[in-house]
């Protein structure tokens, strides 16, 4: 065809139409796709906590934006998976359909006492609806709380050597998260004085392990506890190592000078006493102090001596101490508690015989609160509150336990309180050792113990007891090892029996 | 000639067209920014932001809680950026906060059983409130030795104060942070960072002993967090025969009540800690 200036026009004007359109659509694909963007992945900005707290998966909103109740939640315990909305489990305290600062979600879930190896961790993930975004992942720590308790008991805890005991365990679940306590193990292992002859267990909870002294009972409910019986023979004490005695008396005015006398006689009498008082093998050290005075200190009436019954001794002869012990005079006026403490801690620390393996015994004889402050670098004290004067106690007795290194398995601090003067629960809470101690008697649970008697006349036959326990008995206790569950309760972990053989 | 001037004409026509097209292209796409992703990207620039408070009040909360132990005078210093930057190229997302110490505005009360006498601790706050365009507008607050959270009407402990019940449940101790703040030198607002100087007033540090606590009564903007302070600090211990309840009938305080059939109630261990405090630059006054 011939090219001619119309035909050219056409051409031209054709291109042009051409690259209209195709610039029109090339744009028109951009402007879609530039216009139909919907932004940025859209986030929601807000901190939620997750916790368990008993049986409940706790989460809290700690602060940014409100969620809705539609949020998505995802729960993974044991291998089972829990999901829905927030609205199931959400406690919205303000009513507004939203999930606010401070509003907690809990759900609420049970353990399986069989399957307790599975409960390991929480999983969760949370998905905010609105924007698609997660707000909440990650595991949660699972610690099942259970209380597991001990009880031992034997039938006749005065027997004759050669006799044979029969010793009663008892571990009880008191529950907790948990209807139960998983894979409880106990040691109980018999003192050398006690020959192993054999045990059973009645409730059929694992076997036990005399070398040892191992139980493992395995799962214990609440409701079914579990029983162990041993059956062990008596056999001649042992030899025991010194053991320190520091007997802290209060010679404060509330003290009549006739019941002074009736205290100074009845120890006397219980040291001149061999069935009591280990003298003839001179294994008790004993220390005497006495703290009162209207200028408040504490004095040394005996210094750390080993009591024996060598005559010719010219410091520990028990006759010799005893008649010293009756010529003690009391010193009257306060209570200054505390200076007492603290000079029968550096007489016991101080002298050659001290060592922490030994055993540590501190007595604390009273009829009253203390009221005086400790003055420091000295053994006086100044007169002061009750408050105080306990506060300055509570401090000494700090000192004395620091000092003496004391472990909850040998040593003790035990009170003898006379009268309705003294404050049984602070002397129990605060003072005694191990804590809590208890009351006695029986002196059958192996911390520390406060004994009350009512009079002064009841002191002679108290302080016979007390001594007997500390030198002839002998403990059996049993403490809790492990379990699967977690134990709160460290109170009921451990207990013990004593038993004070008869010659 | 004639051909030339065709020619040109023709491609003016494309050439305008596609210019306009290209011209509203980029207006459409800076709009859309604008509209859609500037405001998330403020959004998620007042959150970090938020998140940096955080971290300066948790720091502030530390220095004050070691010059509260301490016997010491030392001057301790905490910076708070108080807003955010702008995004770049397109000018806006600024957003300014306000940090002041406010004056006696949390007030603890002790009653005793028996007496009508109570034991009365004033304490300025240190705060700080944000002005954001699109997070939510949060405060951060110290008080009396807690930190709080404020968002909305509600408040969360985000620091607790040195409150806890000892052993057995007879004694509770209570360490209160009175903070004094400087005259001429407590508010400041903006967006630069800002220092606040704490300087311990008070170097005795002694425990004043109440017995037989009936009730504490914590007079505060945000009763929600004293009230998770307490319950945080004495659910564990009603077993040992002291039970407590709250009185929520008031909107500017929280009342915790102990009972105890037996009339003993806790004692509370109480020690005020004087720490005076200014915000801006300069010397310590």
């Amino acid at each position: 065809m011939k090219i001619t200036k119309a035909n050219r026009a056409v051409a031209e004007i054709l291109g042009t139409m051409l690259l209209l359109t195709i610039a029109v659509l090339a744009l028109s694909v951009i402007y879609f796709y530039v216009l139909s963007d919907d932004g940025p992945s859209p986030e929601t900005y807000v901190k939620i906590t997750g916790s368990v707290i008993g049986s409940n998966v706790i989460f809290e909103h700690q602060g940014g934006e409100s969620l809705e109740l539609n949020t998505k939640i995802s729960i993974k315990i044991a291998g089972i998976e829990y999901s829905g909305m927030v609205s199931n489990w959400l406690n919205d305290e303000n009513n507004n359909d939203e999930w606010n600062l401070g509003e907690r979600m809990t759900f609420p879930f049970e353990y399986n006492l069989s399957r307790l190896g599975q409960y390991r961790n929480v999983d969760v993930t949370a998905v905010d609806d609105e924007s698609n975004s997660i707000v909440l992942t990650g595991p949660i720590e699972l610690n099942p709380i259970s209380d597991a308790g001990m009880t031992i008991t034997v039938d006749n805890p005065n027997p004759n050597v050669g006799d044979m005991i029969h010793i009663t365990i008892t571990v009880t679940s008191y529950g907790g998260d948990v209807n139960g306590s998983g894979n409880v193990s106990v040691r109980c292992l018999l003192p050398e004085e006690l020959f192993y002859v054999d045990s059973s267990s009645p409730t059929g909870h694992g076997s036990y392990n005399n070398e040892t002294g191992i139980w493992s009972t395995g799962d214990v409910l609440v409701g079914y506890p579990a029983l162990l019986y041993i059956n062990a023979t008596v056999l001649e004490a042992v030899v025991q190592d010194i053991i320190q005695l520091a007997v802290i008396l209060d010679g404060s005015t509330s003290i009549s000078s006739a019941d002074w006398t009736i205290m100074k006689d009845g120890l006397s009498e219980a040291i001149k006493n061999e069935d009591i008082f280990p003298y003839e093998d001179g294994r008790a050290e004993l220390t005497l102090i006495q703290f009162g005075g209207w200028s408040p200190l504490a004095q040394v009436e005996i210094s750390p001596v080993i009591i024996t019954d060598d005559e010719f001794d010219p410091e520990g002869y028990y006759l010799d101490i005893a008649n010293h012990i009756q010529n003690i005079g009391q010193i009257g006026g306060y209570t200054p508690m505390g200076c007492g403490i603290r000079l029968a801690t550096d007489q016991l620390h101080d002298n050659g015989n001290f060592s922490i393996d030994k055993r540590q015994i501190i007595l604390l004889v009273t009829d009253g609160e203390p009221n005086c402050v400790w003055i420091p670098g000295t053994y006086s004290a100044s007169s002061g509150s009750v408050s105080q004067g306990k506060t300055s106690a509570e401090e000494a007795r700090t000192y004395l336990i620091d000092n003496l290194e004391m472990n909850d398995e040998n040593d003790e601090f035990d009170s003898l309180a006379v009268g309705s003067g003294p404050d049984i629960p602070w002397l129990n809470n605060s003072i005694v050792w191990p804590e809590p101690g208890y009351i006695a008697p029986p002196y059958d649970n192996g911390t520390g113990w406060v004994s009350q008697v009512e009079t002064w006349d009841e002191f002679s036959d108290a302080i016979e007891v007390i001594l007997d326990i500390i030198f002839s008995g002998i403990t059996n206790s049993v403490e809790l090892i492990g379990s699967t569950t977690l134990d709160p309760n460290d109170n009921n972990n451990y207990a013990a029996v004593i038993i004070v053989p008869t010659d | 000639m004639k051909n030339k001037r065709i020619k040109k004409s023709d491609e003016a026509v494309v050439g305008i067209v596609v210019t306009v097209l290209l011209i509203g292209l980029i207006l459409a796409v800076l709009v859309m920014v604008n509209t859609v992703y500037v405001p998330q990207w403020t959004e998620g620039n007042e959150a970090a932001h938020m998140e940096e408070i955080s971290n300066q009040f948790t720091q502030l909360k530390y220095a004050l809680d070691l010059q509260s132990i301490a016997n010491d005078s030392t001057t301790m210093s905490t910076s708070v950026v108080l807003g955010s930057r702008e995004i770049p190229f397109f000018n806006s997302g600024r957003t300014y906060g306000s940090l002041q110490i406010e004056d006696n505005n949390c007030n603890i009360i002790v009653n005793r059983n028996g007496t009508s006498t109570s034991y009365s601790y004033l304490s300025d706050s240190i705060k700080y409130s944000s002005g954001n365009s699109r997070f939510v507008d949060q405060s951060y607050v110290y008080q009396a030795g807690a930190l709080i959270l404020s968002q909305l009407e509600s408040s969360i402990v985000y620091g607790m104060p040195s409150f806890f019940v000892t052993v057995w449940g007879e004694n509770m101790s209570f360490t209160i942070v009175n903070i004094s703040g400087i005259s001429g030198k407590t508010f400041v607002s903006g967006y630069g960072t800002y220092p606040i100087y704490t300087k311990c007033i008070n170097s005795e540090h002694t425990y004043n002993v109440i017995n037989n606590v009936t009730n504490i009564t914590v007079v505060t903007e945000y009763p929600n967090a004293w009230k998770m302070i307490f319950n945080n600090s004495l659910v564990s211990y009603t077993y040992n025969g002291i039970d407590f309840s709250f009185d929520e009938s008031y909107s500017d305080r929280i009342i915790v009540e102990f009972s105890d059939s037996e009339g003993d109630y806790f004692n509370l261990l109480i020690k005020e800690v004087e720490i005076s405090a200014q915000i801006a630059f300069g010397l310590v006054g």
